[in-house]
């Protein structure tokens, strides 16, 4: 009775109908066919043992079989709510109805039901019209399956992408960081030595042109502290040995421990003497001493000063190339956005591979998704840089014609084999070893740009020349 | 109408071939038709004394399938008019079908206890 070619399932399926006879009928030529079933008298029965088959993980059912005219809930209220449950609304439903009530089975259709069957019960048709069912169901289970898993995977591919920046932003802001919380943990002491200092200062008794001398010298300290004066090691050397020498002279004990900082003053022993002639070898030791104890307090202050300002400036980075706190679409300047990426990849890019920028002066800014329009210059540099080996150069470029931006990403690493290059953007394809790609990089790439901007990417490769192009129309969105 | 037989032959043997020819099935059909029917036509008769249209109209459609799955032609178009008449809301001229369905339901089951103990 069947065509041999057409493929049969076994469901389960729910019979609902008020009628005995009719229920037994059907159960007796579901079973007859391989079909396994349950049976409600109403609606209201049905609706049950569907939430309940859904809510339990028992079997599931694969079809309704409905019949209009019930008590309690009619067909037309129960196929309503199975539409509005998102649970049910997917479940086919096939209306069970006499010949002459076509009208009601028209309306039942168009409010979603999927097919019906006509009494008396012909079970050549009944296992034709569950079959058709069971079918699409079938492939539309997979469809679904399929898709979460896709769904899956782009999520991991997008855990992948963040893992690897989140390894390159903890390396680039660890020593700042570390700098930072150094330089903060020593301040402590070094204010305990300033406070004993400023204690011995005090205890001097010093008249005002001295207190004078101190308070330029305190200029000095705070500009030399955020400018040292840089040298060589040998000329430092020579220095140092020279301001030891002096020091002693001055009744210094532990002299060495001064010179340093004084170097970094730019204060010679000519320069100290000018700077200090209204001091004897008495209280000369104790201004030397300040001098070098507010020293170290500002060079540590402009230390943290340092570290905190390179935190926020990858932050700010960071920001820039996620359009963190920003609308999702944005009139964005396809040079800047190139830039936030190689500020992002920086890490990756620091051994051996050389980038050149080639943009075009006034690029017109384009409507697009400014952070997946970034994802798309990361997946192709990464993919560019891997295929370097870490050795080489990559070129960018953009220009703009007739209401188009197209940016260029080339390598001369050694190109895409031609038999591969049709599928490079396909999703799941890599050629990189199990567990170091998720294959979905281009294909993510791919959609952006022509699905989310309206765009074109192509791909021309041959050995020490790939040049993806990108296109994107101004005003594509 | 008078003409038609209580119980069609081809409906009947239709009804068989679709339970793949077995008559305890039938059997067990006939039975539960029998044991229905009664409540069905006596829920026509309440519907009717409280004017509930469509309890009747549906009571009358139930009984119009099922009939027509044993072959009883001529009940079943008796329910089919009974279940036009709920669905117009008219049930002036339904105390008098419905007796002459109770009459026809009588023949029907007659004829079906015959072939169930054959």
């Amino acid at each position: 009775m069947i065509s041999p070619t057409m493929p049969t399932y076994r469901g389960h399926i729910l019979i609902v109908d008020d009628n005995r006879v009719n229920r037994l009928m059907l159960s007796r030529i579901l079973e007859e066919q391989g079909h396994t079933f349950a049976t409600a008298e109403n609606g209201f029965q049905a609706l049950e043992l569907l939430r309940a088959s859904n809510a339990e993980g028992s079997p599931a059912f694969d079809i309704v079989l409905l019949d209009i005219l019930m008590p309690v809930m009619d067909g037309y209220e129960t196929l309503s709510e199975i539409k509005k449950d998102p649970a049910l609304q997917h479940l086919p439903v096939i209306m069970i109805s006499a010949l002459d009530e076509m009208e009601s089975v028209i309306r039942c259709i168009e409010m979603g039901a999927r097919d019906y069957l006509p009494k008396p019960f012909e079970p050549a048709l009944l296992n034709a019209r569950l079959n058709a069912s069971l079918v699409s169901k079938r492939l539309r289970d997979l469809e679904r399956a399929y898709l979460q898993q896709e769904v899956m995977l782009r999520q991991s591919e997008k855990l992948a992408t963040l893992g690897k920046f989140s390894a390159g932003m903890a390396h680039e802001l660890n020593n700042p960081a570390a700098a930072a919380r150094r330089s903060s943990k020593q301040l402590a002491p070094a204010l305990q030595i300033l406070q004993e200092a400023h204690l011995a200062i005090i205890s001097m008794e010093l008249s005002s042109d001295q207190i004078s001398a101190l308070r330029a010298l305190e200029v000095l300290v705070q500009e030399k502290a955020i400018h040292p004066k840089l040298i060589n090691a040998l000329q430092r050397s020579d220095l140092e040995s020279t301001l030891e020498i002096w020091l002693e002279a001055h009744g210094l004990e532990e002299p060495w421990a001064y010179t340093s900082s004084l170097v970094n003053m730019d204060l010679t022993p000519a320069k100290l003497e000018d700077h200090l002639s209204g001091f004897d070898d008495q209280n000369l030791p104790v201004a030397i001493a300040w001098l070098d104890a507010a020293y170290t307090i500002y060079a540590l202050v402009e230390e943290i000063v340092q570290g905190t300002s390179r935190i926020s400036e990858i932050i700010s980075t960071l920001k820039a190339y996620t359009y963190m706190d920003q609308a999702p679409v944005q009139a964005v300047d396809v040079n800047e956005s190139l830039d936030n990426t190689l500020a992002v990849l920086a890490d990756r890019l620091q051994e051996g591979v050389t980038v050149r920028r080639d943009y075009i002066g006034d690029i017109p800014r384009i409507q697009a998704y400014g952070s997946e329009l970034n994802q798309v210059w990361t997946n192709i540099i990464n993919n560019a840089v891997d295929a370097l080996g870490n050795t080489g150069e990559i070129i960018l470029r953009s220009r703009h014609a007739n209401g188009w931006v197209t940016v260029e990403i080339e390598d001369n690493g050694p190109g895409i084999p031609p038999d591969i290059q049709p599928r490079i953007f396909d999703p799941f394809f890599t050629t990189k070893p199990p567990g170091h790609g998720t294959g979905l990089g281009l294909n993510i790439a791919h959609t952006i740009v022509v699905q989310r901007h309206n765009g074109k990417i192509v791909v021309h490769s041959n050995p020490g020349k790939t040049r993806f192009e990108v296109s994107l129309p101004v005003n594509g969105l | 109408m008078a003409d038609q037989e209580i119980i069609d032959p081809t409906g009947l043997s239709h009804l068989l071939d679709s339970i793949g020819g077995d008559e305890a099935f039938l059997d067990e059909l006939i039975e539960a038709y029998l044991e229905d029917t009664p409540t069905l036509l006596s829920e026509m008769r309440q519907a009717l004394s409280s004017m509930d249209s469509e309890s009747f109209r549906r009571a009358a459609h139930s009984l119009k399938s099922t009939s027509a799955n044993f072959g009883a032609m001529r009940l079943s178009k008796m329910s089919g008019e009974l279940e036009e008449i709920g669905k117009a809301g008219a049930l002036e001229g339904a105390p008098v079908k419905l007796a002459q369905m109770e009459n026809e339901y009588q023949k029907v089951k007659d004829a079906l206890e015959s072939i169930r103990s054959s």
